[in-house]
């Protein structure tokens, strides 16, 4: 039997997104599919993560009414892009809920005619890293938030950089392109708003079709297009994989460099 | 060999570095000798067609009119065009105006609103003054809109709150002008 014809067997990987002890696996399902299509990427030693939020301060850069962000970054040579996620908020709500979880334990909020929510039962929110829930107290417009009372879901100091909040109006189309030839890395505008994230979601983070790989100079274009008429506080994530090569790897790459010049390797 | 730092004895190489490693590897080999345009070349103009009208273009004009709506703060559609399948298209004019009275211009009574494949142009979602008119139109100078194939570019205009009340009579006109050209 030729090597190649064994089956491989290889140790599991437990990490923050793999381990989730509610969910029933199934291979139909996103996250036996979203390991397999990261396998590689995971277990090789040569990458780690960087997550991009874009814009990087979600309070500094609000995108009008019908106007469109853009912004530029600059990875590194080699770096993955894996996957995006989104969401976004109101300029009330994220002005009254930033004080709120800063502020109380408990602290009652009004939320205006304009930005009601619709839902009526309590929901979990992730502002930072702080877990919150949301109850409805009358007239659904009032509202009662608990910091940490979502922690059955998310525990308390899980690093998630996004603001979420469901039902809200988050209509906003995103794209990145390659910064040379304007080809998008992922669609030609996506819809923000399907991507919210609720707790309950379970299609987290979007992944894309393949891993990208981005070469030098490593400029990616990002347009998040608010088409509400609203100013938007949101912020996309991009997660990307960049490279951390080992000292040994990078005299194996010298060579292979050396030959791709000579003319002596494909 | 050299001697392993210190991510060596947390993380060592394992196969799948390999894997990363003659993907990144093969791609950047493909740069070098010219990357994905030495494999899929397109075209290369002395002018870029949308710039200057290629001899394979075609002009089009887009001009349409409404009444002006009864509604406030809904967007009505004023005129649209799709980009014919196969070909490449730009915006080089635009011209929203609009023919009755009592339009104080950037006072917000009339909004007009550009869209180009489900999302609004960047500062063209918001436009509060009228911008050109149909015998001189507004001219993008050299830095036309393009939109590709298939898209479908939409001219709308919304009334502001309290509009009613100002405005009497007239209609809206929206155009485009600009070309096609095959990809």
């Amino acid at each position: 039997m030729l090597d190649s014809d064994k089956p491989v067997f290889v140790p599991q990987i437990v990490d923050g997104f793999s381990y989730n002890a509610s969910m029933l696996w199934s291979p139909g399902r996103f996250f036996p599919n979203a390991l397999a299509q990261l396998d590689i990427l995971r277990r090789a030693a040569n990458y780690r993560p960087r997550w991009w939020t874009i814009p990087e301060n979600i309070l500094a850069s609000p995108i009008a009414p019908y106007d469109t962000l853009y912004y530029q970054l600059n990875v590194p040579d080699g770096t993955y892009l894996w996957g995006y996620n989104y969401n976004g908020l109101m300029s009330a709500e994220i002005t009254t809920l930033a004080q709120a979880i800063t502020t109380a334990v408990q602290t009652p909020i009004v939320v205006t005619a304009n930005l009601s929510p619709t839902v009526t039962t309590p929901f979990n929110m992730v502002i930072g890293t702080e877990v919150i829930q949301v109850t409805s107290t009358g007239s659904g417009t009032n509202w009662t938030i608990v910091r940490g009372a979502g922690a059955t879901i998310y525990p308390v100091g899980t690093q998630l950089t996004y603001v979420v909040q469901p039902n809200d109006t988050t209509d906003a189309c995103i794209t990145a392109v390659d910064s040379c030839s304007g080809i998008p890395l992922f669609q030609d505008f996506a819809n923000g708003g399907a991507l919210s994230v609720n707790g309950n979601s379970r299609m987290s983070p979007c992944l894309l079709t393949q891993a990208r790989l981005i070469l030098d100079p490593g400029l990616v274009n990002v347009e998040i297009a608010n088409r509400t008429g609203y100013t938007l506080y949101c912020q996309l994530v991009m997660h990307f994989a960049e490279p951390c090569v080992l000292i040994c790897e990078e005299e194996r790459q010298r060579e292979w460099a050396a030959r791709v010049r000579t003319g002596g390797a494909r | 060999m050299n001697a392993p730092n210190l991510n060596n004895y947390a993380f060592p190489p394992n196969g799948y570095n390999g894997c990363l490693i003659h993907e990144l590897m093969l791609m950047r080999a493909i740069n070098r000798k010219g990357g994905l345009y030495s494999i899929c070349p397109g075209h290369r103009w002395a002018d870029p067609p949308w710039v200057k009208m290629p001899p394979q273009g075609k002009r089009y004009f887009k001009i349409n009119s409404i009444p002006l709506p009864g509604v406030e703060q809904t967007d009505f559609l004023v005129t649209s065009r799709q980009v014919p399948e196969g070909y490449d298209s730009c915006i080089v004019s635009t011209v929203n105006i609009y023919t009755g009275i009592g339009f104080l211009e950037g006072s917000g009574d009339i909004r007009w609103r550009i869209k180009r494949n489900e999302v609004y142009l960047k500062n063209m979602g918001n436009l509060t003054t009228s911008i050109g008119s149909l015998t001189t139109p507004y001219n993008i100078n050299s830095g036309q809109y393009i939109a590709q194939t298939g898209n479908i570019v939409q001219y709308f205009v919304s009334l502001g709150p309290g509009a009613l009340g100002n405005l009497n009579g007239g209609r809206i006109i929206c155009a485009l002008f600009g070309w096609d050209w095959p990809r």
